[in-house]
């Protein structure tokens, strides 16, 4: 048996692993809210399957002392539900690491070096349910006793979570007590510490899409229109929860251009408006996108970036969508890019994207992804009250005839919305001249498109609300975006801390590319790295085109995020040996 | 009734139709039943696509959106489920309804927002100089029927007219600016450029109105709009349900 006792300041972790349709993404987030609750930091990702019953499931959660920012590197416990496939996990317990396998079914081939136990999970669930697909629960109760959990938390969580009732919730919790026991009894009392005090205490935790959410609603978003989509879906369904509770709605449309079509028609009428999709249907839009932006409409679009091309790998993670979000589309017209770092991060840049949207009239693009969307992380309660809140203008002074797209020294013009007497307008995608109508002389055009450009312009670089850590005077730049940015801080300041210094920095507002803030860091380096979920590096030319510097890649597009561990390692390379 | 309502609907913009568009007259009949509505401009707001009717919003007072080919359905249910106050006023041909824009006809009929919407159709793509569109006559492909699609869809009101015919049209507008969700309106509308030899001759002689014929069910309306020879003009289903703008918006919003 393993003898290491984990140290909460490297961080801890467990992974619940299983078929697809046992229960473990579930019970994964059931045991995640259960060690917030207990007092730790925490961050749990998810492995989800393509299909809804059947493939590999998993769910690896990650306690801390402070806050966790990135997936572990080494596992200290496995559950695997799952028959005979155990040993996919070897590598990732290493030596120290303990399984805890089915021991019911086949055995597992498990490959040398690795401790092991059989528990009867599905024996347990039988006698205490009569029905052996309660073993989740009975792995929830093993893994909580574990972590030091008692089991009334995750119980009190899985009632909620599961409906549990009656007679069936009388047998669920009857499982999860007995796994929990099962634990203390064969492995004896958990070996960590108390969760730290005041670590998590007065945080929730919250996955990327939701924060997502809740920023749409903080940022005074009144419609959503959507179509399901992987790994998009959970802001649709949060909002159709919360909208109608504040007079909004949510609605999901037969396809992604009706979404954001339907976003376009309530922004002109005077609403805040919000889509969200990933890759394939971010695609679809395309061609309206250049519609908000010629028309002058403010919109937010959520891009949760997933593995491509095509269908891909749609329950997993890539940064590939970047450069179609800055360059898709036909014709040269002005949108904005934003991309959260983290899960409380994602909750901001929403707000801020609503807010850039209504300032400048222009589409906004929030880029997420799998891994951040699907991610848990523990985080500060975000407070609806203390965000600034942007609002466009709507009031148009004046007498005469109203002309919507009349000069104005920013690009931006009043946007009465209609039922204002007096200021009749018409919103056109077509070229047009001041007052809407379609125009096709040259001369008009060019104005057009320089009013729309002249927009860009006016956004201050220095408001990129860049992210910066590591060494400030360090030879070595991590100059990265998004998701990735918990990791790649991971591995910063682990090499910091060894005596190998690097700086790394995460702008979040990608587009307009922020190159006067950045440009003074990438000068003051001798070498540029760019970490990117993309086989494809779209980052990297942004960084390339913008400062003329070669960027050293450190790519992983195997669908799965970036650990800090193999970071460290690439980026300490390239600090020693230049490349 | 104020001036505003009583007076012209025309923007001053003159129409850039071909001479003898049948559009010309379905803009005439629609600014006369707007005039008789008492409704104000500020309070209408058009929605379209891309085509030849599509254009018809520039030339009327009030709001408008003039979007992308196949999209006026759902930017006009964005704006009416954003402000339910206003009159939105959908014009667009038969490539924007049934060709690039046809999956979302059946969906608005089944949402049921108050929207009327003029599906002004020639026939053919006339600013890409009359390539068949999905409402051309059999040829090697059977058309689709605007009023057939919305009738199965769910629709709570479909209607066809001919823009040779005023009278019809300016009673099937009146009717569905009562009709509280969405009314379709099927309106043959011939080209003169490139809709062969006299083709307002050849529409009138196409079609014929209901004779009090009874559409007791959604099928018996319609077997009624896929009748040819002649195709059959006026009300084909009408019924109230709850509209998207009641289902969606909830009653009593809590304070934000």
């Amino acid at each position: 048996m393993a003898e290491t006792v984990p140290d909460p300041h490297r961080g801890i972790a467990i992974r619940l692993s299983g078929s697809g349709g046992d229960g473990i993404i579930s019970a994964g987030e059931i045991l995640a809210g259960a060690a917030a609750r207990a007092g730790w930091a925490v961050g749990g990702w998810r492995e989800t399957p393509t299909e809804v019953s059947g493939g590999h499931a998993g769910f690896t959660l990650r306690l801390g002392a402070g806050r966790v920012l990135a997936p572990p590197d080494r596992l200290d416990w496995v559950i695997d539900l799952g028959t005979g496939t155990a040993g996919r996990h070897a590598a990732d317990l290493g030596g120290s690491g303990l399984l805890l396998h089915e021991s019911g079914g086949l055995k597992p081939e498990l490959p040398g070096g690795i401790t092991a136990i059989g528990l009867p999970f599905e024996a347990i669930a039988r006698s205490e349910t009569g029905n052996g697909r309660s073993r989740n629960a009975v792995a929830l109760g093993t893994a909580a006793a574990i972590l030091g959990i008692p089991a009334e938390l995750p119980a009190e969580l899985a009632a909620i979570r599961y409906g549990w009732s009656g007679a069936a919730g009388e047998g669920g919790r009857r499982a999860l007590r007995a796994g929990h026991a099962l634990a203390l009894e064969r492995l004896g009392p958990s070996r960590l510490p108390a969760a730290p005090a005041g670590g998590a205490a007065g945080q929730v935790l919250l996955s990327g899409n939701e924060a997502v959410a809740r920023g749409a609603v903080a940022a005074g978003c009144r419609r959503f229109y959507g179509y399901p989509i992987t790994p998009a879906t959970e802001i649709l369904e949060r909002l159709a929860v919360e909208l109608p509770r504040r007079g909004g709605s949510a609605l999901s449309v037969e396809d992604e251009l009706a979404a954001l079509a339907m976003c376009l028609g309530s922004s002109f009428a005077g609403d805040k408006a919000m889509t969200a999709t990933s890759g394939p249907g971010f695609s679809l839009m395309a061609e309206l996108l250049g519609l908000a932006a010629a028309a002058e409409i403010p919109v937010v679009v959520v891009d949760v970036q997933r593995a491509g091309p095509c269908t891909g790998l749609p329950t997993r993670t890539e940064q590939g969508d970047l450069l179609a979000a800055v360059f898709g589309g036909h014709g040269d017209f002005p949108r904005i890019v934003v991309a959260p770092i983290d899960v409380a991060d994602a909750f901001h840049q929403t707000v801020h994207a609503f807010n850039l949207a209504e300032r400048w009239q222009v589409p906004v693009i929030l880029l997420s992804d799998q891994d951040l969307a699907q991610r848990l992380q523990t985080v500060p309660e975000p407070d609806d009250g203390t965000v600034a809140i942007v609002e466009r203008t709507r009031e148009a002074p004046g007498d005469g005839a109203f002309r919507r797209y009349a000069p104005a020294p920013d690009g931006v013009s009043p946007m009465p919305p209609p039922g204002t007497p007096g200021r009749c307008w018409r919103a056109s995608g077509q070229e047009h001249d001041e007052s809407g109508l379609p125009s096709a002389d040259p001369e008009n055009h060019v104005r057009m498109m320089r009013r729309r450009a002249a927009k860009l312009d006016g956004i201050p670089d220095d408001a990129c609300g860049a992210e910066t850590f590591g060494a400030p005077a360090a030879e070595t730049l991590v100059l990265g975006w998004g998701s990735t940015y918990g990791a790649v801080r991971e591995a910063v300041e682990r090499l910091c801390a060894a005596g190998t210094p690097v700086r790394g920095i995460y702008p979040k507002r990608l587009w307009p590319y922020p190159a006067r803030r950045l440009e003074p860091e990438v000068a003051r380096a001798r070498r540029v790295v760019v970490p990117e979920a993309s086989a494809g590096g779209g980052w990297a030319r942004l960084v390339e085109m913008h400062h003329g510097v070669r960027a050293i890649r450190v790519a992983r597009f195997d669908g799965r995020p970036f650990r800090p561990g193999d970071l460290a390692d690439r980026i300490e390379e390239i600090a020693l040996r230049g490349r | 009734m104020d001036q505003t309502a009583s007076g012209s609907w025309s923007s001053g913009i003159t129409p850039v139709w071909c001479p003898g568009c049948g559009d010309f007259a379905v803009l005439r009949a629609l600014e006369k039943t707007l005039a008789r509505s008492g409704t104000r401009p500020e309070n209408v707001c058009w929605v379209s696509g891309i085509g030849c009717a599509c254009r018809l919003p520039c030339f009327v007072r009030g709001y408008a959106f003039h979007g992308v080919h196949g999209r006026a359905l759902p930017v006009a249910t964005g704006i009416k489920l954003s402000n339910p106050s206003l009159r939105v006023i959908v014009t667009m041909g038969d490539g924007d309804a049934l060709s690039i824009g046809a999956g979302h006809l059946p969906h608005t009929c089944r949402r049921n927002p108050g929207v009327t919407c003029l599906v002004i159709d020639n026939g053919l793509y006339g600013m890409t100089k009359g390539q068949p569109s999905p409402t051309a006559p059999a040829g090697k492909t059977p058309p689709l029927d605007p009023v057939a699609v919305a009738v199965a869809s769910g629709a709570t009101f479909a209607a066809r007219t001919a823009a040779t015919n005023a009278p019809e049209m300016e009673a099937m507008f009146a009717a569905a600016f009562e009709h509280r969700g969405f009314a379709m309106i099927h309106v043959l509308s011939p080209c003169a450029t490139f809709g062969g030899p006299e083709p307002h001759a050849a529409l009138r002689a196409a079609v014929r109105p209901l004779d009090g014929e009874r559409l007791l069910d959604r099928g018996a309306a319609v077997a009624a709009a896929l009748a040819r020879d002649p195709v059959r003009t006026g009300l084909f289903w009408r019924e109230t349900r709850p509209t998207l703008e009641e289902t969606a918006r909830p009653a009593a919003p809590l304070p934000a």
